[in-house]
């Protein structure tokens, strides 16, 4: 302590008769400090380097980035129509717009092009599935065998006609013959009558005739399964085919918060604009880590740039209400403001990039490094108010006296934030590096730039106080009787017990997604496909180097029980090929021979699909057989009778549907000239279509077993590099939850030790973090410990120096515990923030103590009232957090304003309690006190 | 019971068939044509009828009905050409057997059916056409936007036109008959159809 006062008076021998030099020097560095700021400084959104740019698992993750659209960085593009052809259509749009913006992407991943798997599209469906089409053929092959002499419209709908007519006759003539002599058991397994066929057909033409010309193949209906609309398959769909979803592959821009940030935005925009124009009614949104990065960095940029203005001035409103007036507090502003220009300076110059952690340093720094300079005019206006000293006097005695305790204070709460850097943990090792030298920073003002301020600004008159109290006159802000000290300190036990039972009710919370604001888009659109998907989408990864091994290595991951699915690159071949071959061959032979030729002719002279699609004469015939043929079908639907023979609802719903699309077909035919060429149109689809189905029929059919070089190489490069397979672990419970990501964790690195992957990353991350908090919490008050013991040289002054901090935080994480705060991976760092906020207030009141003259129970104004007005400082800078919308920087400035609070409450109460129970130590004479007027 | 999921499409085409078939008063004289509209006419008369109209006097219409389906279709013939080749390996008591079972399901059918869903109906008659000694003609249902095609064959026997199949959109009833039967005769044979046969006639009849 004698050292530290002998280099205070020393330093402000040279200070003091330099301020102009001091000002001008404070003017360059802080300009300079912030060029570097704005020239220099990043912002660093990669989460796993939080942890360490050497830690294996980055290494390994490495390989596993190849595997990921060859290690690009993507957006998750999120789209929920109203129906799958709508969704289809807005992601169409929404790709060829991205593909023409260059200058943003680099490419979109949305769909697998469906021709390349077109030969083995039956070998996907399941031998049910394909049994069902068997027989499907079978029952209709009369029909098939018409359909392949003349694939046509009109040929369709007369083979169509006539097969309701002849099933209509048989049902209604001998459908007894189906029945069971027994009531109790079904009729023969007849196929229920379905119209849903036709009815797309006729959707088709109606829509032809609307002037929309867009072709929907029906023969999926036909088929009841998806499988024969190639239109519709390739695209990758999530939440029971909800939500379609691609993979957006930004260029890197360095703009913004981060080099996606500019291509984050302008695919926002692309969607807005989508939706302001023809797909209002079809929802979409961004999400995927880069987004969740992006959106998280942008909330807190925002929330942290509102957090420091109002924590400043909040600050000086609360020192102009406590100095009543603005000259100090302006002085004390200014002091912080050049700590803080330092700061960044500093950052930008030897650290280069600002993370999610070390973000929150400025309004931090705003609520810790005031305190000294408020300190110090607390002691200023005491010391001036106690005689009519000058200026520089009173500067050099509050150097003298208050100097040591204040730089005592400075130093043990940078100690508390740069023990960080012995985590290992590098978004905490950044925050301390930053945060202690901010304080170091702002310390080095308080003792330079406020020193050369008040040389010029600091009001030396007295303020005349209300209460009427003189020069000299000594004032307490506590005193407490011999029971009041018993109350305090019962008390005090009474509310530790308190906050112990609290304490108990706080568990660790580690889900990323419950720290982000709600309101971000990227987080709403990842809690939708969390809610919706069958399975995590998040999934952890291994290596294997052939396929036997790859395969054992599968069957033992899905034996375990938090595995729910394991996929590899042989899960995109088809099931059980080889068991479906004879099906398919079977198949094969009910179709006929397609005969594609356009002047086949059909039954009788005016049969005019035979027509060809330029003759208007044949046209008009073409279309007058159409409608009459309509008409017949339309005279088979009387659903209004239907329910008197208990027709099935769907299929009376189905009647009327064709009764009215043939109404509506017919009516434009005969009304519309310009619809017969819309029918050609159709027409000419329709065939166009049918060729294509039975190719794809006849091809499918035919091919043999798909291997594994038959799989597209977009689809392939995700599981197969270079003869190395991967191999992705979905998890069956939700890893968010903390034991259940352990469980899933621990069981897969049982089988794969050097397993990958997301949850591999979260488990180590948020472990990693978890125990660097405590790590740091430890270290810090390791370090206070030992810097108090040089300091005081007495063991039992540092220990009654760190009671507030103990009590402090007990009482802390009892009040998490009471209102429900869990810690997470961003307040878990609040303890050694307290610790800084703790120490210093103990600090400056034991310092003060040791001064002597204090007296029992007492705790003098000036003192408490810098303690006070520092905590209170202190008290906004991390409550002005709160004002985040970004629910981890909340909660951090919830925890952190609840422990200054608590500290401040108990260095005020607590210490002097325990200080009257201390032999009070001899008042200490020091040089210049003669001229003060004695006690 | 009939399968109930297509016989009300059918129904109101196989009445108006039934129509044109059971008009007793159609003579030779009239030709084929004006027998039928003559049916047609008579059957529409019946249902429409306003003493005989309601629920309570369903059992009356049906009487009737039965009894015009009895005097103007060759049930017979119809019986012995349902069952195809078949025919020829029944025995002479097997043979009256299987006609009285057929002709009374036949009935049933047309009975049920035009009770339910007979109305004023607009009918065309394009033409006729000749097929040996039997005569087809051609009639067209008329609806507001639809319409179906029914064509009558029809057999002289004696002074009278007695009808013998019926074509609803190309398809024959005869034929239908033809092809059902065979297949369960192939399937589980003879004794089994007339055991089915009899079983729904008699459930027909208690409906």
């Amino acid at each position: 302590m004698v050292f530290i006062n002998g280099f205070l008076r020393s330093w402000m021998a040279w200070v003091l008769p330099r301020p102009r030099l001091i000002l001008g020097m404070t003017l360059l560095t802080v300009i300079a400090s912030l060029w570097a700021a704005f020239a220099l400084l990043q912002i660093q959104t990669d989460q796993l380097e939080l942890i360490s740019t050497k830690h294996p698992l980055i290494a390994l993750q490495d390989e596993l980035e190849p595997f990921n659209f060859n290690g690009k960085t993507t957006f998750a593009l999120v789209v929920r129509g109203p129906s799958q052809d709508r969704s289809i259509e807005f992601m169409r749009e929404l790709a060829y717009r991205v593909q023409n913006e260059p200058r943003y992407f680099q490419d979109i991943f949305y769909r697998i092009d469906p021709d390349k798997f077109k030969k083995w599209v039956l070998y996907y469906l399941d031998k049910e599935e394909l049994e069902k089409i068997k027989r499907k053929i079978e029952d209709h092959s009369d029909m098939v065998q018409k359909l392949a002499e003349n694939p046509d419209l009109l040929v369709f709908f007369k083979l169509v006609n006539q097969e309701m007519a002849s099933r209509m006759v048989g049902e209604f003539f001998t459908g007894f013959l189906d029945e069971s002599d027994d009531q109790n058991v079904p009729a023969d397994d007849q196929e229920k009558m379905d119209l849903g066929f036709m009815i797309k057909v006729l959707n088709g033409i109606s829509q032809y005739l609307d002037g929309t010309h867009q072709y929907v193949s029906p023969w999926s209906s036909f088929f009841n399964s998806s499988a024969w609309d190639l239109e519709k398959e390739g695209y990758i769909w999530e939440g029971k085919k909800k939500f379609l979803v691609a993979a957006v592959m930004p260029k890197k821009i360095k703009e913004g918060v981060s080099k996606t940030q500019t291509s984050l935005s302008e695919l926002r925009r692309i969607i807005r604009d989508l939706q302001a124009g023809s797909f209002s009614d079809v929802q979409a949104g961004v999400t995927g880590q880069e987004a969740l990065n992006n959106d998280e960095m942008h909330t807190a940029m925002k929330d942290m740039t509102k957090a420091t203005w109002l924590s400043l001035a909040g600050v000086l409103l609360i020192m102009i209400i406590f100095f009543r007036g603005l000259r100090h507090p302006l002085i004390i502003t200014i002091s912080l403001a050049v700590g803080l220009c330092w700061t960044f300076g500093w950052t930008a110059i030897f650290i280069g990039h600002l993370n999610i952690l070390s973000i929150v340093f400025a309004p931090l720094l705003s609520g810790l490094g005031v305190d000294y300079a408020i300190h110090w005019f607390a002691r200023f206006e005491e010391e001036r108010d106690k005689t009519n000293a000058g200026r520089v006097a009173v500067i050099s005695r509050v150097m003298s006296t208050s100097g040591p305790g204040i730089f005592l204070a400075g130093l043990g709460t940078a100690f508390s934030f740069l023990p960080f850097i012995l985590t290992g943990f590098r978004g905490l090792m950044e925050l301390g590096m930053i945060t202690g030298m901010g304080i170091l920073l702002t310390l080095f003002a308080d003792f330079t730039v406020l020193p050369a301020l008040s040389y010029y600004l600091a009001q030396e008159r007295p303020v005349l106080r209300r209460t009427g109290v003189g020069y000299g006159v000594r004032q307490d802000l506590l005193r407490l009787s011999r029971t009041g000290v018993r109350v305090v300190l019962a008390c005090a036990l009474l509310l530790i017990i308190a906050g112990s039972f609290g304490a108990s009710m706080v568990r660790f919370d580690l889900n990323p997604l419950r720290l982000q604001s709600e309101n971000a888009e990227a987080v709403y659109w990842e809690k939708l496909l969390v809610e919706n998907s069958e399975h995590s989408l998040l999934s952890a990864a291994a290596f294997a180097s052939s396929p036997e091994q790859a395969l054992a290595a599968s069957r033992k991951l899905k034996s375990l029980p938090s595995v729910s699915d394991v996929a590899t690159v042989f899960g995109l071949l088809p099931d059980h090929q080889e068991e479906k071959i004879p099906v398919l061959r079977s198949i094969l032979a009910s179709v006929p021979e397609l005969d594609q030729s356009n002047h086949r002719l059909g039954e009788g002279p005016t049969y005019a699909s035979t027509s060809n699609l330029i003759d208007p004469e044949a046209r008009t015939l073409y279309q007058k057989e159409l409608s009459d043929t309509l008409e017949r079908i339309s005279f088979k639907m009387q659903e209004d009778q239907a329910d008197k023979w208990g027709a099935s609802k769907p299929l009376v719903e189905q009647m009327a549907k064709v009764k009215l699309l043939i109404g509506k077909i017919n009516q434009s035919l005969q009304t519309r000239p310009e619809s017969l060429k819309d029918l050609q149109d159709y027409r000419r689809r329709f065939k166009d279509d049918i060729v294509d189905k039975w190719n794809l029929l006849k091809e499918s059919c035919s091919a043999p077993p798909m291997r594994i070089e038959d799989i597209p190489s977009e689809l392939k490069d995700q599981f197969l590099r270079e003869d190395q397979y991967l191999i992705r672990i979905y998890p069956k419970e939700s890893i968010w939850e903390e034991g259940a990501l352990s469980r899933f964790v621990t069981d897969v690195r049982k089988v794969e030790p050097n397993a990958v992957g997301d949850p591999v990353s979260l488990f180590v991350f948020s472990s990693a973090f978890k125990k660097a908090s405590v790590a740091a919490s430890i270290y810090a008050l390791m370090a206070i410990t030992i810097l108090l013991t040089l300091t005081f040289k007495s063991v039992k002054l540092t220990l009654v120096s760190l009671i507030p901090l103990v009590a402090g935080t007990v009482w802390t994480v009892g009040i998490m515990g009471a209102t429900g705060f869990d810690f997470n991976l961003a307040n878990s760092i609040f303890m050694p923030l307290v610790v800084g906020a703790g120490v210093e207030y103990g600090v400056i009141i034991l310092h003060r103590w040791k001064e002597g003259r204090v007296g029992y129970g007492r705790l003098p104004f000036s003192t408490g009232k810098g303690v006070i007005l520092a905590a209170l400082t202190t008290t906004i800078g991390f409550g002005a957090l709160m004002i985040s919308h970004h629910r981890g920087i909340f909660s951090l400035g919830f925890v952190a304003w609840a422990g200054s609070i608590c500290v401040l409450a108990s260095a005020i109460f607590i210490l002097p309690a325990i200080l009257s129970g201390m032999e009070a130590p001899m008042p200490v004479i020091e040089e210049g006190d003669e001229g003060y007027v004695k006690e | 019971m009939l399968k109930s999921r297509y016989c009300f499409f059918l129904s109101i085409v196989l009445f108006l068939a039934f129509c044109v078939g059971i008009g007793s008063q159609a003579r030779a004289q009239s030709g084929p044509t004006n027998t039928v509209k003559a049916v047609l006419d008579k059957a529409m008369d019946i249902q429409t009828r306003s003493e005989l109209e309601g629920p309570e006097h369903r059992k009356e219409r049906a009487t009737q009905i039965r009894k015009l389906i009895a005097d103007n279709f060759a049930s017979s013939e119809m019986a012995r050409e349902s069952l195809g080749d078949y025919w020829e390996k029944l025995s002479a008591g097997q043979r009256q057997q299987y006609q009285d079972v057929f002709t009374g399901l036949f009935q049933d059918s047309y009975t049920r059916m035009v009770l339910n869903f007979l109305g004023r109906e607009k009918v065309e008659y394009p033409g006729e056409s000749a097929d040996g000694k039997n005569k087809k003609v051609q009639t067209i249902i008329m609806r507001t936007n639809e319409h179906i095609p029914v064509d009558y064959v029809l057999e002289p026997k004696g002074s009278k036109w007695l009808i013998r199949d019926v074509f609803i959109d190309g398809v024959s009833i005869v034929d239908t008959y033809r092809n059902s039967l065979g297949s369960f005769i192939r399937a589980k044979g003879y004794d089994a159809l007339i055991g089915k046969m009899k079983t729904q006639k008699k459930a027909g009849e208690e409906s």
